[in-house]
């Protein structure tokens, strides 16, 4: 296997799971730029661990060991975001950019650009543990098991924060419904 | 659970389900490609052309770089602390071993901090990424005559490069 086919092989991986991808490092984190730095330093990662083929052949990666580098990378970022934080709070001299709002979602009609944003910032007011695997299994498309792995918790905890997503989204976005 | 809320529930999940992520901002894009076309540069580098990676021996050179900067700042600052912290001394010194006529001694150096730049992402020949951060800094080196008082001063910028490796595991 050439560099060039490998280079190539690496960018199909990536433009199939891309998207999927930085969704989830946008729910991991506080801002788009952070999420941007996050996806960034976890592809690095997988890179650098499957960079190689193996048998002459590229073996992409498992989607799920790529959430869990994306999800290990949000949290030493946040480890470091807090530390620069204070840093700054001490200083004068910092000024930062108002970070840019982007859409989670492409919608595919006018009427689902609303709904997309409705849906956007209800996921943004469920509490974290249930938002991950909501994530992890309407748009990675991961099973119970994978996502329990994943997180490290067991399977039917899985399951069951994946119901508590759901509730949690309906009393958001359904307020007045029994 | 009512029948109502099991309905809600199934509609919400559909509701997900038809969307789908947003595409990737086309500068993020380009970045992560980077990192794969990497490969390509690492290993024609590597092999094709029989050379080496600099970066292990650019290290090295910036430590040495950054070692010799140091010590001449280490020095000075000792001369000059010699010469301003105890008059008595300086001037016991100096009668004990009196200045020649004519010649300048250091009485001053300064290293003053102006910056940092990022330098980007490098990899290492096994693939180890590394953080480039160069701190630029500024030197005065200050010598006088005591015989005539007249002094020359010399500035110049300089730099350290530092190789911040990226833990990955």
């Amino acid at each position: 296997m050439t560099d060039e086919s490998l280079a190539e092989s690496w960018k199909e991986w990536f433009h199939l799971n891309g998207t999927r991808l930085l969704l989830f490092a946008r729910g991991k984190t506080k801002s788009e730029a952070d999420a941007q730095d996050v996806l960034q330093d976890a592809i690095l990662r997988l890179w650098k661990s499957y960079s190689s083929p193996i048998d002459g052949h590229f073996e992409p990666p498992p989607l799920a060991l790529a959430y869990t580098a994306l999800r290990n990378t949000a949290i030493d970022h946040a480890r470091r975001t807090n530390r620069r934080a204070q840093r700054e709070q001490k200083s004068d001299f910092i000024v930062r950019d108002k970070d840019q709002v982007e859409n989670w979602f492409e919608p595919s009609s006018l009427e689902q650009s609303e709904q997309a944003q409705i849906i956007q910032e209800a996921l943004q007011q469920i509490p974290g543990k249930f938002q991950e695997v909501l994530i992890l299994k309407i748009w990675g498309e991961l099973t119970f098991a994978e996502i329990a792995e994943n997180l490290d918790i067991p399977a039917n905890t899985a399951a069951s924060r994946y119901r508590y997503a759901l509730d949690a989204l309906r009393k958001v976005l359904k307020p007045n419904s029994i | 659970m009512t029948n109502k809320m099991k309905t809600d529930l199934k509609e919400i999940e559909r509701n997900l389900q038809e969307l789908n992520p947003a595409k990737l901002p086309d500068d993020l894009d380009a970045k992560i490609e980077k990192i794969f076309e990497n490969s390509l540069h690492l290993s024609n580098e590597d092999t094709t052309h029989g050379k080496i990676i600099w970066l292990p021996k650019m290290q090295k050179l910036s430590a040495a770089a950054a070692l010799l900067i140091a010590s001449i700042g280490v020095f000075f600052a000792t001369l000059n602390d010699q010469n301003s912290s105890n008059e008595a001394t300086t001037s016991k010194n100096s009668v004990e071993e009196p200045v020649k006529g004519n010649q300048f001694i250091p009485i001053n150096a300064k290293k003053v901090f102006e910056g940092v730049k990022d330098d980007g992402f490098f990899l290492s020949k096994d693939k180890t990424p590394y953080h480039g951060l160069r701190y630029q800094f500024s030197d005065s080196f200050l010598w006088e005559n005591e015989e005539d008082g007249s002094s020359i001063e010399m500035e110049v910028p300089s730099q350290r490069l530092f190789f911040v490796p990226i833990k990955t595991d």
